[in-house]
């Protein structure tokens, strides 16, 4: 039977794991340095109930575990033999990036409004590969919320934007924020929002650290 | 036989209209009425990925992923069953 993957963990919690989306029980397996929990079941279908379930076992799990790395909704393998090899290889960024969340949750900001007006591009030349380099510059900055990025800077260890090109959403900010600071980071949000002009922003939070779960 | 019902309550899932305040929190780790586009954002466009030959059964998700990036106002389109969560009271 295959292995369906909700996240990493470092060690297999203490608290019991529970069920997962078929409804079977989950295990802790070892693999790239790091226990994986899993769910002996194939990729289920993606519906509102799934995908929600999908979340609502990653939160289970991130209420035992101070580092959780939530893998991507569907993600199956055959067996604890293929896991093994898929993920020891990944050992050290595995490492890395449990460090990186540890202790954090996220979150996420979407911004809507007028798009800002891009910003000329800082000496940076004017070839082919300035220009590149500008424009993700400018693809990795969210102007609109700036009032928020600096009022809310003390309490973010890690930020990062997606901007939409298109629609009323500009931009989808994604932010890791130590769990012993949300409350401050939402009262710096509040002050913050006071500064904005012409954009509105929307706070969902906190997540599991699914923006900053990304292995190489 | 009668038809079953066809479910009228869609979840909003287009840009919000919330007006009153420019910033709203929504608590949701512990319970959560996160709407279902923000738990599909997360949940199907973020988060570890692995890839190779090993990692069967992620296909059929694909074209979800697409058309999520691509629009990220219609979850309701590619999931015609979803049901809004009750808010909390």
């Amino acid at each position: 039977v295959t292995l369906y993957l909700f996240a990493i963990v470092r060690r297999r919690p203490r608290a019991p794991l529970g069920s997962g989306i078929a409804r079977r029980p989950l295990s802790a397996v070892l693999a790239g340095g790091a226990r994986v929990i899993v769910e002996p079941a194939p990729a289920p279908v993606p519906t509102a109930t799934t995908i929600r379930g999908h979340d609502r076992v990653v939160r289970r799990i991130a209420r035992t575990a101070s580092a959780v790395l939530p893998f991507r909704f569907g993600s199956v393998v055959a067996d604890r033999a293929a896991l093994r090899s898929l993920l020891d290889p990944l050992e050290e960024a595995i490492a890395r990036a449990l460090a990186e969340v540890d202790g954090c949750v996220q979150m996420t900001m979407r911004v809507y409004g007028e798009r800002a007006r891009a910003p000329r591009a800082p000496s940076l030349g004017k070839g082919p590969g300035a220009r590149w380099l500008a424009a993700r510059l400018a693809a990795s900055r969210a102007p609109e919320i700036e009032p928020i990025v600096s009022e809310t800077a003390p309490f973010v260890r890690r930020l990062r934007v997606e901007r939409h090109d298109r629609g009323p959403l500009i931009a989808s900010v994604y932010v890791l924020v130590p769990r012993a600071a949300v409350r401050g980071f939402r009262a710096a949000l509040a002050r913050g929002a006071r500064g904005l002009s012409r954009v509105r922003v929307e706070t969902t939070g906190p997540w599991p650290a699914y923006a900053f779960a990304e292995l190489p | 036989m009668t038809a079953p019902k066809r479910v009228s309550r869609r979840p909003s899932l287009a840009a919000p209209s919330r007006s009153r305040r420019d910033v709203v929190v929504r608590p949701v780790l512990e319970d959560y009425d996160a709407s279902l586009l923000d738990v599909v954002d997360h949940v199907l466009t973020k988060g570890v990925v692995v890839s190779g030959d090993l990692v069967i059964g992620v296909a059929q998700v694909d074209l979800v992923y697409l058309r999520v990036s691509a629009i990220l106002c219609a979850a309701d389109r590619i999931l015609p069953y979803a049901r809004p969560r009750k808010k909390r009271s």
